[in-house]
């Protein structure tokens, strides 16, 4: 093969993925919605789930009922979270190697930074929650969901080459969220506000939600107006 | 002997050969020469990405019509690089079509092109 042949082979290669990415941001912002959408109903059933099974009299089935919804809604968004960065895992491998200027062998070790982070981030909830009234829990779970908060505008950032109005007030949402009601508890000594200060990012997680499903069509418009 | 044989396995060589070798096992995949490939390298590259998606979606996104798209899914499935099955749903039946492990192996073989193709 000459070498002409070679780059006009790497050039149609290139072409081919790069339609396949600017394609893939109608996908993918409609994927974020409904991960916002899945995790705004999930931390509302968080917050009223207690109140739901209150006239059960039995202790022991109301605890069964009240782990049972706990570990279906976790399931749920866990599933859906794990659909959502997974595309976005592999969307952001895709466009660094198409990246000419990188030749980076990180590909193979793909897998060991979001195993450490999610592992990392459950011990630090489930402690911070158990210890949740004492200054040690609070600085974990704050800690623990800012963290998520980052991770969240990182995965975001590696999906799309700049990140939708509703995404970015999503995240700026929950970070205020995480920090308001960790210093609720640490102010008042009590965890009375602690989930009214999750409200704003139920409310706004919804609202991205909408947005995200609506104008990821726009999305599809623009990615086809590009092509031609 | 020895110098010939070092002379044929220079780094550059040894790339080309594997790109090559890379480039037919892709166009025996797809059922067609990589380089005229660009619908079902696009069908491909788009499903390695996101595991499955509804016939509806694919279409949306390649801006294909029904019967050009079928015929591209028929030829990756004759391939084996993609498998298609038909959901319920409450309007209508959705045909949903997924990746293999055959069509990962395609597309993992893109990739390794590309990267091939930076040191040549």
């Amino acid at each position: 093969m000459k070498s002409d042949e070679l780059s006009e082979l790497q050039m149609h290669l290139r072409a081919t993925g790069m339609d396949a990415i600017m394609n893939e941001r109608y996908l993918m912002r409609r994927a974020w919605g409904l991960y916002y959408g899945i995790w705004a109903l999930s931390i509302l059933l968080f917050e009223v789930d207690g109140y739901g099974i209150f006239p059960i009299e039995s202790q022991l089935i109301q605890n069964v009922v009240y782990v049972s919804i706990d570990v279906a809604i976790i399931a749920v968004a866990m599933y859906v979270t794990s659909m959502v960065f997974g595309k976005a895992k592999r969307l952001s491998l895709l466009r660094r190697d198409l990246d000419t200027t990188k030749r980076d062998n990180k590909r193979r070790r793909k897998y060991a930074g979001p195993v450490v982070f999610i592992f990392i981030l459950l011990a630090a909830l489930i402690i911070g929650s158990s210890l949740l009234r004492t200054p040690v829990g609070v600085t974990l779970e704050v800690g623990a969901l800012f963290a998520v908060g980052i991770y969240i505008h990182f995965t975001q950032k590696a999906t799309f080459e700049s990140i939708p109005l509703e995404g970015r007030l999503a995240v700026i949402v929950f970070l205020a969220s995480d920090l308001a009601s960790g210093l609720s508890v640490v102010l008042t000594k009590k965890a009375t506000y602690f989930g009214l200060l999750w409200i704003p990012t139920i409310i706004m997680w919804t609202v991205a939600s909408f947005a995200s499903i609506y104008y990821s069509v726009d999305d599809l418009m623009e990615s086809k107006n590009q092509e031609e | 002997m020895v110098k010939e044989k070092e002379t044929q396995d220079t780094p550059y060589q040894s790339n080309l050969t594997e790109v090559n070798y890379l480039l037919e096992s892709l166009g025996n995949s797809l059922k067609e020469p990589v380089m005229k490939s660009t619908a079902r390298l696009t069908i491909l590259i788009t499903l390695a990405i996101n595991r499955r998606l509804t016939f509806t979606d694919l279409q949306k996104i390649t801006s294909m019509g029904k019967g050009s798209l079928s015929n591209h899914i028929e030829k990756l499935q004759a391939g084996k690089l993609v498998r298609t099955r038909t959901v319920l749903s409450p309007s209508r039946p959705r045909m949903i079509i997924e990746i293999t492990k055959e069509g990962l192996d395609a597309y993992n073989n893109y990739i390794m092109i590309l990267k091939k193709l930076m040191f040549l």
